[in-house]
């Protein structure tokens, strides 16, 4: 069970998001991407286009559209637009309608199917009057359909001179199950096409379904290609939804948030507009809920585009996530046991279908590729590849973390996690804070992936992992937090009986130059107080500490031993040894505010 | 204002142009949406209406079927000429096709008033007066009707078109698009298939003969379909085989200042023009205004910003597809033995190499292995596949040319090339 376990709060954490249920103001307010403008200019200008046509007695050839792009790129937000534009020009009296069949078409069953439905939408009759006949599948079913649907039209329009726009989501799936038949696949090119067609249709699908140049609906669409929204494109999402509900623009930490979810969700619409609430909070709890919640809930979503994906594909997009981001295509063909021109075709699907991306890396003409959707991989990754639940939440989502905290907002959710004795969201605080740093990536993977043995009681990877944490440690620039960490990260340790390798780690916390002028023996040793050692073992604890500089700042440490429970402390009857080691100063401080019974006088 | 099919047309205007054009993609085109291929049209209606028929043969998205359709509208504007044109897509069965042929028939033409009076004539069975009926009268497929065509009263309904259309003044046309592919299609359903489209082409031969002119057109050949059924070339040796190139540059430019008329893109200019057409490669007028309609929709403009569109964009998803198309046919040309000739032709335009004498195709096949008969059927394959062109010099013997730049840019990624 991980640390931060908010399953009950989970499901009211994600929004709902549901294009059409949004009302049309909205929709045009959250209408965000600046390479989708001219998209939806041109799909505007095409349905403008084909009315101008569809007016005429002898209209030209119909300008079919196709919108492509993966699961949550926009398509059906698209398709809303489009909705609300032939609703405006049909209210300025011009003769368009849209014709929308479902968003997966369950309902059709032959091809005849497919245009009584249009027929029956378009004259609005109720849908019990369209059961499918038996056999409905043979060319006289067709003509009969079509000419059905050419009487509605002729009644629709005055001389039934007026466009429709019919809208077809998931058209791979309609053509795949409907129209696998080659013979019918050739029927619907030639309705599409027939002389004085009227009807537009305006498909979207996530893949391009007329590539194939054996079947007949070969390059007939014109095909629009949603792109990821850019990092300046969810900035201006959010502020759009920000001003819908009244709110003011992002503020700087606000705008650094969104950068990072812009950058986890590799520029998916849709994820940027379930992730949109997270910007609001601090609290590293809601956002791991957040997102745990969310790819739960697109769990199902995640698994398409998954099926989506040839087999050869897959097995590239696990190798890739289950060894490790980012990686060259080289370095992916030798995972699998391959060279990399076997693995090209495949891989190339991976980029086409906007699954993984690449960049340049450092110093290097190669391209280093990873999922651009982290949601995604966070999904992968606890279904696929992780036998038991992680132990924090937090440990899923640290990359995002590391990008998503301002190093302010680090410092005081890691100190506090700490504090909370929540090891191993700390671990994952850690491991965030620390690739925020690229130098420190390399040198910390091996001491926190080995700190993970942690709860295994492997002392020395625990230790190599502290030492990582102290690297963190010397980034602080506040003496109390960094204090406090580090008897923290001691007491963890010597709970797990590595007495030697805490003084060892508190020597060297004493030697960094922030603790070195906070420090002193009292706060080192109080980790072995609680664990109740014996007064010989602290003693020498103190001992080795005593030699420190004495704090410049008396007021500071004793808040620091107040913070930390220094009347525990003392009222353990064991505070004689420890204080035996302190600098004079300090301990007639110390005993000021905390006279013990046993204390000695000074 | 109304417009007449003649302002799309200017027959006396071998010239003329659109002077705009609104950029369109997907489909055949007709009327206003068509870009003028003069050259090919009046060669095709000469042919059509003289003696000749028109074999059309070649890859997807050259422009084939609007011609097609634009023939049709210019031979339908001459006295005298009846048309019957028909899409063949979508047909599964020879009654399909033949319903459409009778369908298609030119309603107040001679070879259908033949039909009509056929259909009510005692002396013709019963059968035929009734399925001519069904078809007339209804004027949708009739399954049973059509079945009845196909197996039993065809060879009589023939006869019937052959004797009206030799009495006739009236010049019948018959132009079907996609023909090679309803016959593959059918004869890969169904093996009892053969007979029938052997005999269709057979019983067409015999309505050329009768003064029927005929127009195929498809996006595969007919010669290799004929070589591996097993059917008769014969039947098809009296079509002139009439290829669809690019435009020529000045053609070009001019479609593409059309396009740019209709609606001009933002910052436009002519060197940006001129840049997308060097850009282009072949200059198809589907790619043209393919490309057009992205390079607008991007907004790119500098060399550097249009060369990644058509590196990213446009060149993957058409001249791919081209290339696509290049490698299935050729593999086609495994199962009649012809793959390795055909590739070590192809090889030799691998540098620049402009042209191919015919002997010198004739030295790169080993006549052991092949026979010089197949190696001509090898050119008259790679032709209608748009691998290759003839061209016929008046003072020596064929030289054949690459049939676009699409084949050399194909040729420059195919591992093969390489010997």
């Amino acid at each position: 069970m991980s640390e931060l376990d908010g399953g009950k709060r989970r499901a009211a954490l994600v929004p709902v998001f549901n294009t059409q249920q949004l009302k049309d103001a909205q929709v045009l307010q959250l209408n965000t991407g600046a390479d989708r403008e001219p998209v939806i200019e041109a799909l505007y200008e095409t349905i403008g286009d084909n009315l101008a046509q569809a007016r005429k007695a002898s209209p030209a050839q119909v300008q079919h559209v196709l919108v492509t792009g993966p699961r949550g790129f926009g398509k059906s937000f698209t398709t809303r637009l489009m909705q609300i534009e032939v609703e405006r020009l049909a209210q300025s009296g011009e003769p368009v309608a849209m014709v929308m069949l479902p968003e997966e078409q369950r309902n059709i069953f032959a091809p005849a199917d497919f245009l009584r439905e249009i027929a029956r939408r378009l004259g609005g009759s109720p849908g019990a009057s369209g059961v499918s006949s038996w056999g409905g599948d043979d060319p006289t079913s067709w003509q009969e359909a079509e000419a059905e649907l050419d009487a509605v039209m002729e009644k629709r329009f005055d001389k039934g001179r007026g466009l429709i726009v019919l809208t077809l989501e998931n058209f791979d799936i309609l053509l795949n199950s409907v129209f696998d038949d080659e013979g019918d696949q050739q029927r619907l090119r030639a309705w599409m096409t027939k002389r004085h067609q009227r009807i537009m249709i305006f498909a979207t699908s996530t893949g391009a379904v007329d590539q194939d140049y054996t079947k007949p609906i070969f390059l007939a669409f014109r095909r629009f290609t949603l792109q990821p929204w850019t990092q300046d494109d969810c900035l201006r999402y959010f502020d759009r939804l920000r001003a819908s509900d009244g709110q003011p623009p992002l503020d700087s930490t606000q705008r650094a948030k969104a950068m990072a979810i812009s950058d986890f969700i590799g520029g998916n619409p849709r994820l940027a507009r379930l992730l949109g609430e997270v910007i609001n909070t601090n609290e590293a709890l809601t956002v791991a809920e957040t997102l745990q919640a969310l790819a739960d809930e697109l769990s199902d979503y995640y698994r398409r585009r998954i099926d989506d994906l040839s087999p050869r594909a897959r097995k590239l997009l696990d190798a890739l996530i289950r060894g490790g981001e980012p990686c060259s295509q080289s370095d992916l063909a030798k995972r699998v046991g391959t060279e990399q021109s076997r693995i090209a075709q495949a891989f190339s699907e991976l980029i086409a279908e906007q699954i993984v991306a690449g960049r340049s890396a450092k110093g290097s003409r190669a391209k280093l590729y990873q999922v651009t959707d982290r949601v995604f991989v966070h999904f992968y990754k606890t279904r696929y590849l992780t036998d038991e639940p992680p132990r924090s939440l937090l440990a899923t989502i640290t990359e995002f973390l590391s990008k998503f905290y301002t190093e302010e907002e680090f410092a005081v959710i890691t100190t506090r996690a700490a504090l909370e004795g929540k090891l191993y969201d700390f671990m994952a605080l850690m491991r965030a804070r620390l690739s925020v740093d690229p130098d420190l990536i390399n040198g910390s993977e091996y001491g926190f992936n080995e700190a993970s043995e942690f709860g295994l009681g492997l002392i020395e990877s625990a230790v190599e992992f502290f030492d990582k944490a102290l690297l963190s440690i010397r980034q602080f620039g506040n003496a109390d937090e960094a204090l406090e960490l580090a008897v923290k990260l001691m007491e963890e340790l010597g709970a797990l009986g590595g007495g030697v390798e805490a003084d060892q780690l508190g020597a060297e916390f004493l030697s960094t130059e922030i603790l070195s002028k906070a420090a002193w023996p009292f706060a080192m040793a109080l980790p072995f107080v609680r664990l109740d050692w014996q007064p010989d073992q602290l003693r020498y604890f103190a001992k080795r500490y005593s030699h420190s500089q004495s704090s410049s700042s008396k007021n500071v440490t004793i808040a620091i031993a107040s913070s930390l429970g220094v009347a525990d402390y003392i009222e353990s009857g064991r505070s004689t040894c420890v204080l035996e080691g302190c600098p004079p100063e300090l301990r007639t401080a110390i005993l000021r505010v905390y006279p013990p019974a046993d204390a000695p006088s000074s | 204002m109304s417009v007449s099919v003649e302002d799309h047309i200017h027959e006396d205007d071998p010239d003329w142009r659109p002077e705009k054009l609104a950029p369109h993609f997907g489909t055949g085109v007709v009327d206003g949406q068509f870009w003028p291929r003069r050259d090919i049209e009046d060669r095709i209606i000469d042919l059509l209406t003289e003696t000749g028929h028109v074999a059309m043969f070649g890859l997807r998205r050259i422009g084939k079927t609007s011609i097609f359709w634009r023939v049709k509208r210019r031979l339908e504007l001459r006295p005298n000429v009846a048309v019957a044109a028909f899409d063949a897509q979508g047909f599964k069965r020879p009654e399909d096709l033949l319903g459409a042929i009778l369908r298609k028939l030119p309603r107040d033409g001679a070879v259908t008033k033949a039909l009509r009076t056929a259909a009510t004539d005692e002396a013709v069975p019963s059968g035929v007066r009734r399925a001519l009926s069904t078809i007339f009268d209804k004027l949708v497929d009739d399954d049973s009707a059509q079945a009845s065509l196909r197996h039993v009263y065809w060879a009589t309904i023939s006869k019937i078109i052959v004797d009206a259309a030799s009495k006739s003044d009236e010049k019948l046309v018959v132009m079907i698009d996609e023909f090679p592919m309803m016959c593959s299609q059918m004869l890969n359903a169904d093996a009892r298939a053969r007979d029938f489209v052997e005999q269709m082409l057979a019983q067409f031969r015999e309505w050329r003969q009768a003064g029927i002119a005929f127009l195929l057109t498809g996006s595969i050949g007919m010669q290799l379909i004929c070589r591996r059924h097993g059917l008769p070339q014969v039947h098809l040796n009296d079509f002139t085989p009439v290829d669809v190139p690019p435009l020529e540059r000045a053609d070009a430019e001019r479609l593409l200042a059309a396009l740019v008329r209709h609606k001009p893109p933002r910052d436009w200019s002519d060197d940006v023009g001129s840049r997308f057409l060097d850009a282009c490669g072949a200059l198809y007028p589907a790619l043209i205004q393919s490309a057009f309609l992205e390079i607008k929709l991007s907004r790119a403009r500098s060399t550097v910003q249009i060369e990644a569109l058509f590196a990213d964009t446009i060149r993957p998803n058409f001249n791919g597809r081209f290339f696509e198309q290049f490698d299935t046919r050729l593999r086609e040309y495994r199962d009649v033995g012809l793959e390795r000739l055909a590739k070590s032709i192809l090889r030799e335009f691998g540098g620049n190499r402009l042209a191919l004498s015919q002997s010198e195709i004739f030295d790169l096949a080993d006549p052991d292995v092949v026979e010089r008969g197949e190696v001509e059927e090898l050119m008259r394959f790679l032709r209608e596949d748009g691998f290759l062109i003839p061209s016929y010099p008046s003072d020596g013997e064929p030289q054949w040319r690459l049939g676009s730049d699409f084949v050399r840019q194909w040729l420059g990624q195919v591992g093969w090339r390489r010997r």
